[in-house]
């Protein structure tokens, strides 16, 4: 996961035809990269669909009940006989993707694979996308580097290349969890704020917040890169209304079609954490052990833990929205209802974009391996819970605490790394001393 | 910003190369309070998803029935004749009364029994006597002696109604009364059977009917083959066996008789007929006085009643019990069931020759005066279980106020409130036995409120549960805010120092 390929040209003296034959050959390199990943995923959908079916697909660290794709099929055969698909209380996802799937439903399976298996490559896409924008725009060039440093760019073929070989994600993708569609949704937001097309980056933004309710937070940061092309709170102000326009009209719009149930079964469902199925998430086993008459009170409290973070991590980090972003992805996939891998996916596959930080990291051996303890030790403590009957509950929130120790690490280690380089290019004499906060 | 580099300067130029310390105080003091507001946010959320359901129930008008609140029970005797004075007769009961009244003691609930006395027929409705004078004497004689007797009847009932009671049950809206024929060993030749139903719908229904606007009874019976052994063994005399009066209450064998109820609700009356073994017939009961028991049975205070009965054996080994045989059985059943209910004997007035003449009832076992003794009895004690079950049921709530009060709890209150307000004394000086069914509602509402398994949730719920659940998700996530509070404060000061100097 945090291997690095050490292929990036040097940017310090470059002619301009040496530049052109460089980014066409690394826009070769990232056509390679995404046929060659989603050839893999084609290929393990195609060639083992036993091993899929039976060791993947019921994962619960892969999909969860706002994510499988078993649900989805059941709300898409609902739908297609004229009942609602949230009767019966399985369906729990966005009328969105019933819209999306409405046609490859009735194709044979190799379309619906080919679906999951384009946006996979779509997001690896816009995030290659993302590092070139990064390192071209003006904006953001401008304070790319500190005086001294090699500069050192992750090519946008590396970055796609980081996400696409993900286990994890192979593994979400393969197993047609529908948070790729976030995953797709969040990184175009992104994409756009960073062009400043706010109503595109707003509008996508809506769509994910719609998909998975979490990425809503990530308004704020979109908000202050509008704010970088004209007054700060004018900015706000309007980035925050036009969303809240866009969410409320899909919201309108599904309500009409559905009635009460539709929130009822997504948000609502999100929001109190109805369903309880362990998941590598936190809240199944507390919620399961407290008393009746407080599990709303600590829904609420659970909720605005994860809420709370929206604003100070993008209001300290201002001058950088889009890592500002990228901290609020991480702290969804660590403080969400429902995660999965696939969730951590996007933090690690995000993270490349801002390669320069990976050398102010200091706890990258400890994190590292508590996420790879975690995500090891979780299916052994499954099946020894679950199939074997000679483990219990325990040892699987065991591994799961230990997993999101790993990204509560990987959050604040990346953050402080943030903070260090921002005062090592704004105070160059800071350089070479140990700093402390007082 | 230039103050921070200056700082940053000096501190590189001093002491320790090594070290560079800042500090960061507005992007601190946006984060700090952004948190903050979140912790605001959440705290009318919290205020709302941990508060308690509490209905609000009627605690004030709850608390203005008082033990010194006397149930006032008015009887109303009308005197056909004309030539005795309505008013004389009502100062002498009053006096009389009042002066033989037993002094309350301080933690009862006080009952007073009135006489009233009119002119005219008295209408068929409990509570309302005529008083029919057979003798002419002098008008100031019968005044005196119509006062005298209405009087000492009056006390007697209120003196019988304020008794503890010894031997009879609680009131309770049903009772499961249950028949029981006991053949102890039907392997010494003898099979028993008999024709309960007939006999209880001759001799017991009439009873049950009469009762049944008060309390009703359900009857059922069964028969006990090979039940078991007696616990006692009894003595031998010379042709026959005996039991003593102290042997009596080792008599019930309730590890083996199955006498357990179907219904778990209502108490159980159990009337047991038993047949003892071949070999120990006839069995005798003797009194305390050590002669023979013209009935043969006895009483389980609380419980029950047991008859002992002996048949001869029969050619076939076999005995049907006609519903004649059993009539005399019944009479001591009846008689039992009576005493268990708490309907007295001695009404009116046994104890006094002559002059008074108490009709029993036969036919059905219960009387006209007995019945309405009984619904005075019930009246008062239900009145009082009433008021103390509510009273008991606010003081509980009160006292815990993490208890959920549902709104059916308080539509239950306010019915048993609504029955007992009544209650006046108009309303029992017409009729007594309406008046006790109010009572009965009364006190079946509170207890249904005060046993409500939905108060039982948060019974138990001391402070120091709230530690363990608040504290440890709060106090991890409080000490860094505090810490950074503390810098924000310091650093607000140094700069408002430093803006001074």
């Amino acid at each position: 996961m945090t291997e690095e390929k050490q292929s990036a040209p040097r940017a310090s003296e470059q002619t301009k035809p040496n530049i052109e034959l460089a980014a066409r050959r690394e826009q070769g390199k990232l056509i390679k990269v995404l046929l060659a990943g989603s050839a893999l995923r084609l290929i393990i959908m195609l060639l083992f669909p036993q091993f899929v079916e039976q060791h993947l697909a019921g994962r619960v660290e892969l999909s969860t009940p706002v994510t499988s794709y078993k649900r989805l099929v059941e709300g898409l055969y609902l739908s297609s006989h004229g009942v609602s698909p949230f009767d019966g209380g399985v369906f729990h996802q966005s009328p969105l993707l019933l819209l999306l799937f409405k046609i490859p439903y009735y194709l044979p399976e190799i379309v619906t694979n080919l679906v999951f298996i384009l946006a996979d490559a779509a997001v690896a896409l816009v995030l290659a996308k993302i590092t070139g924008a990064r390192h071209s725009l003006p904006q953001f060039s401008q304070r790319a580097g500190v005086p001294g440093e090699q500069a050192f760019a992750c090519p946008p073929s590396v970055v796609a290349m980081l996400y696409l070989f993900n286990p994890l994600m192979i593994g979400t993708t393969v197993v047609k969890s529908t948070i790729v569609f976030s995953h797709l949704a969040v990184v175009l937001a992104l994409y756009m704020g960073m062009h400043g097309k706010i109503n595109a980056s707003v509008g996508w933004a809506a769509v994910a917040a719609h998909l998975s309710l979490y990425p809503a937070m990530l308004v704020v940061p979109i908000a202050l890169m509008a704010g970088k092309r004209q007054m700060l709170r004018s900015a706000v102000v309007q980035t925050v209304a036009k969303f809240a326009v866009a969410v409320l009209a899909l919201h309108v719009a599904f309500t009409m079609a559905f009635g009460k149930q539709y929130f009822l079964a997504t948000f609502d469902f999100t929001l109190r954490v109805a369903d309880l199925q362990p998941n590598v998430g936190l809240f199944w086993y507390f919620f399961i052990e407290i008393f009746d008459e407080f599990r709303s009170f600590f829904f609420v409290v659970f909720q605005l833990t994860a809420l709370a973070f929206a604003v100070p991590v993008s209001w300290r980090f201002r001058r950088e929205p889009v890592f500002g972003a990228i901290m609020l992805v991480g702290v969804i996939s660590a403080l969400k209802a429902y995660p999965s891998w696939g969730d951590l996916a996007l933090f690690l596959g995000l993270l490349p974009v801002y390669e320069e930080l990976f050398k102010y990291l200091q706890y990258s051996f400890l994190f590292g391996n508590l996420l790879m303890y975690g995500i090891g030790l979780a299916p052994v403590f499954w099946h020894l819970w679950i199939e074997q009957g000679s483990g219990n509950a325990n040892f699987f929130y065991a591994a799961t605490l230990v997993y999101e120790f790993g990204q509560i690490t990987m959050l604040f280690d990346f953050g402080s790394a943030m903070l260090r380089r921002e005062l090592d290019i704004s105070e160059p004499e800071t350089r070479t001393h140990a700093v402390i906060q007082e | 910003m230039p103050a921070l580099v200056d700082r940053i300067r000096a501190l590189l130029r001093g002491k320790g190369q090594d070290k560079a310390i800042i500090s960061v105080h507005r992007d601190r003091i946006v984060v700090v309070l952004s948190i903050l507001s979140v912790f605001l946010l959440g705290l009318p959320l919290w205020w709302t998803t941990t508060r308690v359901y509490r209905a609000d129930l009627p605690s004030t008008e709850i608390a203005q029935y008082t033990q010194a609140d006397a149930l006032e029970i008015p009887f109303t005797f009308y005197v056909d004749s004309p030539d005795i004075s309505l008013n004389e007769v009502q100062k002498l009961v009053d006096t009389k009364l009042a002066k033989s009244r037993l002094p309350y003691k301080p933690d009862e609930w006080r009952v007073a029994f009135t006489a009233q006395v009119q002119r005219g027929l008295a209408p068929d409705l409990p509570g309302h006597y005529t008083v029919e004078t057979q003798e002419e004497v002098n008008t100031a004689d019968t005044s005196e002696a119509v006062a005298k007797w209405i009087a000492r009847i009056v006390a007697k009932e209120e003196r019988e109604v304020r008794r503890p009671e010894g031997r009879a049950l609680k009131y309770s809206p049903e009772y499961a009364v249950t028949f029981t024929l006991i053949n102890e060993d039907p392997t010494g030749g003898l099979s028993v059977d008999w024709e309960i139903e007939q006999a209880l719908s001759a001799y017991l229904q009439p009873f049950i009917d009469i009762v049944r606007p008060l309390t009703k009874l359900s009857v059922s019976s069964q028969v006990l083959h090979h039940a078991g052994p007696l616990p006692v063994t009894p003595q031998r005399a010379a042709n026959y066996t005996y039991l003593t009066s102290d042997a009596l209450p080792h008599f019930i064998n309730s590890a083996s008789w199955n006498l357990a109820s179907t219904d778990p609700v209502s108490p159980m009356l159990n009337f047991i007929l038993f047949v003892p073994k071949r070999d120990l017939q006839p069995m005798h009961i003797l009194d305390d006085h050590r002669t023979q028991s013209k009935t043969n049975a006895f009483l389980i205070p609380q419980w029950g009643g047991i008859a002992v009965a002996n048949f001869p054996k029969t050619a076939s080994g076999q005995i049907v019990v006609s519903q004649g045989d059993l009539r005399p059985y019944m009479g001591v059943f009846v008689a039992q069931l009576r005493e268990l209910l708490g309907i007295r004997s001695d009404t009116p007035l046994p104890s006094v020759k002559g002059r008074v003449n108490v009709q029993r009832a036969t036919a059905t076992g219960i009387s006209g005066w007995e019945y309405d003794a009984l619904a005075r009895r019930w009246l008062a004690n239900n009145r009082q279980t009433a008021v103390t079950t509510l009273k008991s049921l606010i003081t509980l709530v009160e006292s815990m106020q993490n208890m959920v009060v549902m709104d059916s709890i308080k539509g239950q209150v306010d019915a048993s409130l609504a029955a007992l307000a009544k209650i006046t004394r108009a309303h029992v000086a017409h009729d007594h036995a309406r008046a006790c069914q109010d009572a009965i509602v009364a006190a079946t509402k509170a207890e249904g409120a005060f046993f409500d398994p939905s108060m039982v949730s948060m019974l138990y719920f001391p402070d120091q549960h709230k530690y363990a659940i608040y504290l440890p998700f709060f106090l991890p996530v409080a000490i860094p805010l505090f810490h950074a509070i503390k810098h924000v404060i310091k650093d607000m000061k140094a700069r408002r120092k430093s803006k001074t100097e």
